[in-house]
C-alpha cells in the first residue's frame, strides 16, 4: 500500500494538530457560529453535522491539494533544478508558517491577501447556503469554507505540490485537514478551558517552534539522508 | 505588546491594525485575511448574532447556549421552587449536577464555588448529585453561579421531580447502552484473544491470521473503549484539567494506553494486543458503576417518594360546588374535599366529620389515626375513612411535608467528617497509585521490557480505589434511609457519627416522654378572688394562645379574653395584659415572686394564675406518659447509657415520672440556660450527651449537647436544630438507631478495612507481575460488590436485637 508514505502522512497531521493554535480561533469560531442555527438539536445530530462540514472542508483542501501536486508533477518534469527550488520554497512556507503561528512574523498574511480574491468568488455562494440544515448542505458548506483564505493551508498546499504525485499530494492534504479536526471539535465538546491553554502565548510558540524545526529539516540536504538511514 | 485582540479569533494583533470587518454595524479588528473573510462570511450568513452570544473567547460552542438559557433564572418567578431564602439576605439554591463521577468531583465542584465571590456555602451530594448552595444575590446572579458550575465541565439545572425523574430515566438508558455495547464487545474480544493466546502458545498460528485476528480485535474493541469508556475520559480529563486526580485517572491512563499500545501493535505488528483487558475493564467497570447508580436513584426515588404521593389535582369548593382544580392553584381558606383514598393536597384543619388518615409517609407509623373536626391534616398523608371537608392552612412551601423535605435535603447535603475523610485520603491514594505505576513502569523496564507494560497495566487496574471511596457513603445511605424508614428523621449528617459514640443520654419531659398533649385537669380558685372557675379557664386561654409551649394545648379552646403584650418567658411562664390588668401564668415563684405558696396537691403539675401580682387561682395539668417510655428507659439502662431526666416542671412532678420510669437521675425546675449548664459540666468531664427534647423550647439545649433529637409533634419542624427529628414519636426507635449507629460504624469499618487491605494485598502482585490485567479487571469489580452489598446489610433490620422494636417492622 501506500506504506513509505505513512511518515510524511503522519507529519502532515502532526502540522494539522500543531496548527490547533490558530484554527481554534479561526475555524472554531465557525464551528460555534454554524452550531448556532443548529440549537435545539439533539447533541449527537450536531455532532454528526460539525464532523460532515468537516469532511467537506478536508475534501477541498484534498482536491485543492491533488491539483497543485499535479502542477508540482508537471514542473518538476521540466528540469531537476525546478524541482529542488520547489522543495526549497517548500521547506520555506513551512519555516514561514511556524513565524505566522507564533506571530514573531506574519509574511504569510500577504499570501492570504492573495487568497482573498479567490475567496471573494466562493463568498457569497458559502453565505447563502447558511444556515445548516442537513448532511448535504453541511458538506457543501464545508466544500466552500474550505477556500478562506489561510496561511496555513498554504503552506501546507505548497508542500503537497513538491509530492511528486497528484494522488499524494491530495492524501497529505487530506491528512492535515484531519489533523485539525479535533482542536476544532474537541474544543466545543470540552471546556473554555482547553481553548485557553491551546490558544496560550506558549503553546502558539512551541508548536510553530516545532513546525520551524520541521520546516528547517525539510530544506533539501544530505542531513535527511542521514536521518532517514538512522530510523 | 499591544492589548489589541483579533475580534474574531481573540489572538492578539500587532500595530498597526490592518485588517477590519463590519460586524453588526461595527468596524471591528481582525488579525488576518482569514479571520476577516471568516467574519465577513458569518455576517453575510446571518449567523451575525453569533458574536453576541459568545461570551469571553471563540472556543465557546458548548457554553454559548447556556449563557442565554441561564440568564433566565435570574428572575424570581424562575427561581420558585427551587431557591429559599436563608439567613441575613442570603439564597440557597437547591441544583441537580451532572457529570458528577465520584467524590473527586465534589471536592472540585465545592472547591472551585466556595472560591467564587458572594458564596456563602457549597454542598455537594455524591449519591444524589444534588448540590445545596448558599450565597448572597446581591453579589453574584444566579445565572453566574451556574454558569461557573458549566466552565468547570458540569452542567447545573434547577432542582425539580419531574426533572429529576426524566434526567435519571436518561441516566440509565445512556448507562445501559454503554454497558451493552462494553458488555457484547467485551464477549467477542474475549473469543479473539483466547484464539491468539492459543496460537501464541502452540506457534503455529501463520503470521497473517493473527494480524487479521488482531484487526477484528480492533474493530470491536474501538467503541468500546471510544464510547463505552468515553464517562472515565470525561472526569480524568476534567480531573487533570484542575490539578486534582480522582480514580479515573488511573482508569482512564489504563484503559487508554492499552487500547494506543494495542493499535500499535496491530498497525505496525510488533508487541503485544490488550483489547481483551481494555474490553474487559471497561466493561466490570461500568458493571461496578451501574450498580451504584441503581443504588442511587433507589435513594433518590425514596427521598422524593414523599413529593410523589402528591395528587396532581383536588376537589376545591368554589361557590359551593366541587370543582377538580391543580393543587398548585389551592391557596390558604380554601376548602377542599377529600375523599377516601384520596391523597391530601395541602396542610388544612379537618371542618367536619371524623375520619381516619394514614400518616405512615411522613411518621412511619402504619396504624390509621382517627381525626375529629379540628383536627389537623396534614399534606401527604392519606384519607383512609370517610370523605371529610379540610380548610387550607398552609400551602406547597409551607406545609409540613416540605418541611421534612427540607430538612432530609439538607441532611443529605450535609456530609460527616468520616466521608470527607474518605474523599481526601482516596485523592492522595491516587496520586499515590500513579506514582507507583511509574515505578512499576521504570523497574520493569529494566529487567524485563517486555512485560513492563502489561504488568503496569495490572497495577493501574488493581489498585482503582472504587471501593475505598464507596466504603463509607454506602453505608450512611443505607443506615439513613433505614432510620426514615424507622420514622426518625436524619436532619444532620453526623447524627449517625455521633450516636455512636454517646454515653449520657438526657430527656425533656413535657412532650418528650410523656405525650405532650397536656389536660386541663382541675382548677382551684383561691378563696378570696371570687372568679369563675370558667373564667379562670378562659383568662389562661388568652394568654397560651400566644404560646408554643406544649402546655398551651391544654387550653385549645380560645375563651373571651384576647391578651396583649405577651411575653414567654421559657422555663417559667407567660404574661400579658387582659382587659388592662397584667396576668401572669405559670410556676408559683413566677406568677407571685417572693410568696412561697404551695400547690393544693402532690400529685401532678400545677400552674399559678395571677392578677398584679397576687395569685388568683390553681391550674393542674395533666400529662400521660408516651406508651414506650418504660420500656425505652430500660433499654437505654440495659445498652449502658446513663439516662438523666432534666425538666422545667416542679419536684414532685418530676419525681412521680422519673418513679415510674426508673430514671435515677433528674434535676427539676430547671430553665433552659441551666439544662444547658448541666450538658456542659458532663461534656467537660469527657461524656458524649445525647439530648431529647422538643423542638423549640429547648433549641439551645438542643443546639449544646453533642447529639440531639427532637420530638417530631414538637411545633414548627423546620425550625428545629436538632440533629434528628422523631417524626414517628415512637421513643423505642431511639434505642434502635443507638443499636443502628453501632452496626454502621462496625459495618464501615469493615468496609474501608477491607478496600484498603485489598488495594494494599494485591498492588505488591500485581507489581511482581503476578496478576494478568484481565484477572485485576475482575477483582476490582468484586472487591466494589462487595463493599455495597455489606453496606445493603444495613438497610434491613438486624439479624437478632434482643427486645428491639425492630422485631415488628
Amino acid at each position: 500500500m501506500i506504506t513509505n508514505d505513512v511518515p510524511t502522512l503522519l507529519s502532515a497531521l502532526t502540522l494539522g494538530l500543531l496548527g490547533s493554535a490558530h484554527c481554534i480561533g479561526m475555524c472554531g469560531g465557525i464551528t460555534a457560529a454554524l452550531s448556532l442555527s443548529l440549537n435545539g438539536r439533539s447533541r449527537t445530530q450536531l455532532y454528526g453535522l460539525m464532523l460532515t462540514y468537516h469532511l467537506g472542508r478536508i475534501t477541498s483542501y484534498a482536491i485543492a491539494g491533488f491539483l497543485l501536486a499535479s502542477l508540482g508533477w508537471y514542473l518538476g518534469g521540466l528540469t531537476p533544478a525546478v524541482k529542488m527550488g520547489l522543495r526549497y520554497l517548500a521547506a520555506g512556507m513551512l519555516i514561514a508558517m511556524g513565524f505566522y503561528l507564533t506571530g514573531w512574523w506574519r509574511g504569510l498574511t500577504q499570501l492570504e491577501k492573495v487568497g482573498q480574491h479567490l475567496w471573494r468568488r466562493i463568498q457569497p455562494r458559502a453565505s447563502a447556503l447558511l444556515p445548516i440544515r442537513n448532511p448535504a448542505n453541511a458538506w457543501a458548506v464545508g466544500m466552500l469554507w474550505g477556500w478562506l483564505p489561510c496561511g496555513m493551508v498554504y503552506s501546507t498546499l505548497t508542500w503537497s505540490a513538491v509530492q511528486g504525485e497528484p494522488l499524494r499530494g491530495a492524501l497529505l492534504m487530506a491528512a492535515f485537514g484531519i489533523g485539525t479536526i479535533p482542536s476544532v471539535v474537541l474544543v466545543g465538546a470540552f471546556s473554555r478551558q482547553l481553548g485557553i491553554i491551546i490558544q496560550a502565548r506558549i503553546t502558539r510558540n512551541l508548536a510553530g517552534l516545532l513546525i520551524i524545526v520541521f520546516g528547517l529539516w525539510s530544506v533539501p540536504g544530505s542531513h535527511q539522508r542521514w536521518l532517514a538511514s538512522l530510523l | 505588546m499591544s492589548d489589541n485582540r483579533c475580534f474574531h479569533c481573540s489572538l492578539p494583533i500587532d500595530e498597526p491594525i490592518r485588517f477590519f470587518a463590519t460586524i453588526n454595524g461595527i468596524c471591528q479588528p481582525m488579525c488576518c485575511p482569514g479571520c476577516q473573510a471568516v467574519a465577513e462570511a458569518i455576517v453575510a450568513g446571518g449567523l451575525g448574532s453569533y458574536y453576541q452570544h459568545r461570551v469571553g473567547s471563540t472556543s465557546q460552542q458548548v457554553t454559548l447556549e447556556p449563557v442565554e438559557e441561564l440568564a433566565i433564572y435570574d428572575r424570581a418567578d424562575q427561581q420558585q421552587g427551587f431557591v429559599h431564602p436563608a439567613d441575613q439576605g442570603c439564597m440557597v439554591a437547591n441544583l441537580i449536577i451532572d457529570g458528577i463521577t465520584c467524590a473527586a468531583c465534589i471536592w472540585l465542584l465545592e472547591n472551585h464555588l466556595s472560591a467564587l465571590h458572594g458564596v456563602v456555602q457549597v454542598s455537594v451530594n455524591l449519591s444524589t448529585h444534588e448540590a445545596e448552595i448558599t450565597w448572597q444575590p446581591d453579589q453574584l446572579p444566579l445565572s453566574q453561579l451556574l454558569l461557573a458550575i458549566h466552565q468547570i465541565g458540569y452542567r447545573a439545572s434547577p432542582w425539580r421531580a419531574d426533572q429529576q425523574e426524566v434526567r435519571l430515566k436518561q441516566e440509565n438508558r445512556t448507562f445501559i447502552r454503554r454497558l451493552a455495547v462494553a458488555g457484547i464487545g467485551a464477549m467477542q474480544v474475549m473469543m479473539y484473544a483466547i484464539a491468539l493466546y492459543s496460537g501464541a502458545i502452540s506457534e503455529d498460528m501463520p503470521a497473517l491470521h493473527r494480524d487479521l485476528l488482531r484487526l477484528f480485535s480492533a474493530i470491536i474493541a474501538t467503541p468500546v473503549v471510544l464510547y463505552s469508556a468515553a464517562p472515565f475520559y470525561r472526569a480524568a480529563w476534567r480531573d487533570i484539567k484542575l490539578l486534582h486526580p480522582g480514580m479515573d485517572v488511573p482508569v482512564a491512563i489504563a484503559i487508554g494506553s492499552a487500547y494506543l499500545a494495542s493499535l500499535w501493535a496491530t498497525f505496525f505488528a510488533e508487541g503485544e494486543v490488550y483489547y481483551d483487558s481494555a474490553t474487559m475493564f471497561t466493561f466490570f467497570l461500568l458493571t461496578g458503576r451501574y450498580l451504584e447508580l441503581r443504588a442511587r436513584h433507589a435513594t433518590i426515588r425514596a427521598a422524593r417518594s414523599l413529593t410523589g404521593l402528591l395528587p396532581p389535582s383536588c376537589l376545591k369548593a368554589v361557590s359551593g360546588h366541587f370543582i377538580r382544580v391543580p393543587v398548585t392553584d389551592l391557596q390558604v381558606n380554601d376548602i377542599v374535599r377529600i375523599l377516601p383514598g384520596d391523597t391530601i393536597p395541602a396542610d388544612g384543619l379537618l371542618l367536619q366529620g371524623t375520619t381516619s388518615i394514614n400518616e405512615a409517609m411522613l411518621t412511619g407509623e402504619h396504624l390509621p389515626r382517627k381525626k375529629q373536626s379540628g383536627d389537623s391534616l396534614l399534606c401527604g398523608t392519606i384519607n383512609m375513612g370517610h370523605p371529610v371537608e379540610m380548610r387550607v392552612t398552609h400551602v406547597t412551601e409551607q406545609t409540613q411535608l416540605a418541611g421534612i423535605l427540607q430538612l432530609q435535603r439538607q441532611a443529605q447535603q450535609d456530609k460527616p467528617a468520616i466521608a470527607r475523610l474518605a474523599d481526601k485520603v482516596a485523592g492522595w491514594f491516587v496520586l499515590f497509585v500513579l506514582l507507583v505505576a511509574v515505578a512499576v513502569y521504570w523497574v520493569w523496564s529494566g529487567i524485563a521490557p517486555d512485560d513492563a507494560f502489561w504488568i503496569t497495566l495490572s497495577v493501574l487496574v488493581i489498585t482503582c480505589p472504587c471501593a475505598l471511596s464507596l466504603a463509607t457513603p454506602a453505608c450512611l445511605t443505607a443506615a439513613t434511609g433505614y432510620l426514615h424508614r424507622l420514622g426518625l428523621l436524619v436532619t444532620r449528617s453526623h447524627l449517625l457519627e455521633g450516636l455512636h459514640s454517646v454515653h449520657h443520654i438526657i430527656f425533656d419531659k413535657t412532650g418528650t416522654l410523656t405525650e405532650g398533649n397536656p389536660a386541663l385537669a382541675n382548677v382551684i380558685v383561691i378563696n378570696d378572688t371570687g372568679l369563675a372557675p370558667q373564667t379562670v379557664v378562659e383568662l389562661a386561654a388568652g394568654l397560651e394562645a400566644h404560646s408554643e409551649h406544649p402546655i398551651a394545648r391544654a387550653f385549645a379552646t380560645p375563651g373571651r379574653y384576647k391578651a396583649t403584650d405577651v411575653h414567654n418567658h421559657t422555663g417559667q411562664g407567660i404574661d400579658g395584659m387582659i382587659d388592662g390588668a397584667h396576668y401572669r401564668l405559670g410556676r408559683s415563684d413566677f406568677a407571685a415572686p417572693g410568696q412561697q405558696l404551695t400547690p393544693p396537691d402532690e400529685q401532678g403539675q400545677w400552674l399559678l394564675l395571677s392578677r398584679q401580682h397576687q395569685p388568683v387561682a390553681w391550674l393542674q395539668i395533666t400529662d400521660t406518659l408516651r406508651p414506650q417510655a418504660v420500656s425505652t428507659i430500660e433499654r437505654l439502662h440495659r445498652l449502658g447509657k446513663t439516662v438523666t431526666l432534666l425538666s422545667g416542671d416542679n419536684a414532685s412532678a418530676v419525681a412521680r415520672t422519673t418513679r415510674m420510669l426508673g430514671i435515677r437521675h433528674w434535676l427539676a425546675e430547671q430553665r433552659p440556660e441551666q439544662k444547658l449548664s448541666y450538658i456542659k459540666k458532663m461534656q467537660a468531664e469527657g461524656q458524649q450527651v445525647m439530648m431529647v427534647g422538643d423542638g423549640i423550647n429547648d433549641v439551645p439545649v438542643l443546639a449544646g449537647a453533642d447529639v440531639s433529637v427532637a420530638m417530631g409533634n414538637a411545633s414548627d419542624l423546620t425550625r428545629t436544630s436538632a440533629d434528628g427529628v422523631l417524626i414517628s414519636g415512637n421513643l423505642e426507635h431511639l434505642a434502635d438507631a443507638l443499636c443502628l449507629a453501632a452496626r454502621t460504624q462496625r459495618i464501615i469499618r469493615q468496609n474501608l478495612l477491607w478496600a484498603l487491605g485489598y488495594n494494599l494485598t494485591a498492588l505488591p502482585l500485581a507489581a511482581t507481575g503476578m496478576v494478568a490485567p484481565w484477572m485485576a479487571a475482575a477483582g476490582m469489580t468484586l472487591s466494589s460488590l462487595l463493599v455495597v452489598s455489606n453496606a445493603l446489610r444495613l438497610s434491613r433490620p438486624p439479624a437478632f436485637l434482643p427486645g428491639s422494636a425492630l422485631w415488628k417492622v
